[in-house]
């Protein structure tokens, strides 16, 4: 199948569960897996750097607008977006040739390190702007954390899941 | 100009990343004043069908859940309507009319927590009306469309709400910290209230927003700062506001009504 359609049936995949599922009202737990970070991790390593920006803000918008979140996860998602080089020539600093690398077909050991640090990086931003003070640093700690746990358990999962359909 | 145009499109991403990122930071700092939510009625306004079509599906797989707090509620509301109608004169009971609604949205994570019930203007919903539950307040209603409306929830540390203590009508003012979701705090409370936990902590009445005497919670901690005369109590919720789906608006009947039935009692 084409990149670009599969693209988009992950996307409304990934946003469909985050809405329809992952959600801590319906579920009445305290935080939720933000899977949907998946699409920013699983984006063409080749896309021009202005797509790559404009899609994220489209991701976090649909995401902010189905949690009434202002724009808590689009600052996020740009700022992924915008540093996402950084993080690719982080994990994958062996490959010969970055803009030849295609990410959803990388190793999974490589894939999963790449996947925890965009993550972490995400969750952090997220939280820090939930939080828009100095106060509560504890809080902003536990949830960076538990959050990020959770994602990455779930990020890893559908990963494994979905392992054969991203070739 | 040339030279403008080039260094334009050398730094484009960069520009593209600043201006980007200066809407979503934006969008985030706007969230946090109640009163510029435009954008949070646009929202509402947009996502209604797909919030109700959500709604109906979870409020299917949760009906028996939904179905108990009903009848719990009911049996509640029941309970303190045969109390009110032994009562010489209901001044709090009567100027108040509730129309029930569904949350369809509601989050908790946020400093400035917002809520959308799926009753709107068409409902007779408007703004500055209350939104309770029988076992506590969950906010007040900052904008309304024809078929949904957005609440302030009390878990939003812009709204202040009038309370005071049931055994001794000591007024404070009630808000969330920011803390827990199950608990918020009672500040300005005299000392001459000699508080003690467990307290019950009821509505104030002193608005045409919320009547008075619902319950909301009881005082877990009573602490009095360094210098001052005032209690800050800590108050544990009846609600748990986590996990809400049905609540009545409160519709504030001009206080004229009560005095003419009163004169026709008499």
């Amino acid at each position: 199948m084409n990149r670009l359609p599969k693209l988009i049936i992950w996307f409304l995949t990934l946003l469909f569960i985050q809405a329809f599922v992952l959600d801590p009202m319906l579920l009445g737990v305290p935080f939720v897996p933000f899977i949907y970070v998946l699409l920013l991790i699983l984006l063409p390593n080749d896309w021009a750097p202005w797509v790559v920006l404009l899609t994220g803000f489209f991701i976090g918008l649909s995401i902010d607008f189905i949690y009434v979140s202002g724009g808590v996860h689009t600052t996020a998602c740009i700022i992924i977006s915008y540093a996402r080089p950084l993080f690719i020539r982080a994990v994958y600093s062996d490959t010969i040739s970055p803009q030849n690398l295609k990410i959803e077909q990388e190793s999974f050991g490589e894939l999963f390190r790449y996947a925890v640090f965009v993550i972490l990086v995400h969750h952090f931003f997220v939280f820090v702007f939930v939080l828009g003070s100095t106060e509560r640093i504890g809080w902003l700690l536990s949830a960076w954390f538990t959050n990020s746990l959770i994602t990455i358990l779930a990020s890893a999962f559908v990963l494994v899941l979905t392992r054969g359909t991203r070739r | 100009m040339q030279k403008l145009l080039n260094s334009i499109l050398r730094n484009g991403t960069l520009l593209l990343f600043i201006l980007l990122f200066g809407i979503s930071f934006r969008l985030t700092t706007k969230n946090q004043s109640y009163q510029k939510s435009s954008f949070l009625a646009f929202n509402n306004s947009i996502s209604a069908p797909f919030l109700d079509a959500r709604h109906r599906f979870f409020s299917y797989l949760k009906r028996q859940s939904h179905n108990d707090q009903l009848i719990a509620e009911n049996q509640y509301l029941l309970t303190q309507v045969i109390t009110k109608n032994n009562k010489a004169f209901l001044l709090d009971s009567i100027p108040f009319e509730v129309i029930p609604a569904q949350i369809i949205r509601n989050s908790i994570h946020l400093n400035h927590n917002y809520l959308t019930l799926n009753m709107g203007e068409n409902s007779g919903v408007k703004k500055e009306m209350g939104v309770i539950t029988a076992t506590g307040i969950v906010g007040v209603v900052n904008n309304t469309n024809v078929h949904t409306s957005g609440v302030i929830s009390l878990l939003n540390k812009s709204l202040r709400v009038n309370a005071k203590l049931k055994k001794s009508n000591h007024f404070g003012s009630l808000y969330w910290d920011g803390n827990e979701p199950n608990s918020v705090i009672l500040s300005d409370v005299p000392l001459a209230a000699k508080v003690v936990v467990g307290d019950t902590i009821v509505t104030g009445g002193m608005s045409a927003i919320f009547p008075a005497e619902i319950p909301l919670g009881v005082v877990s901690d009573a602490a009095v700062p360094v210098n001052d005369n005032y209690y800050t109590l800590r108050v544990s919720l009846f609600q748990d506001m986590t996990n809400l789906n049905q609540v009545y608006v409160v519709k504030y009947t001009s206080a004229e009504i009560i005095k003419d039935m009163i004169n026709e009692n008499e």
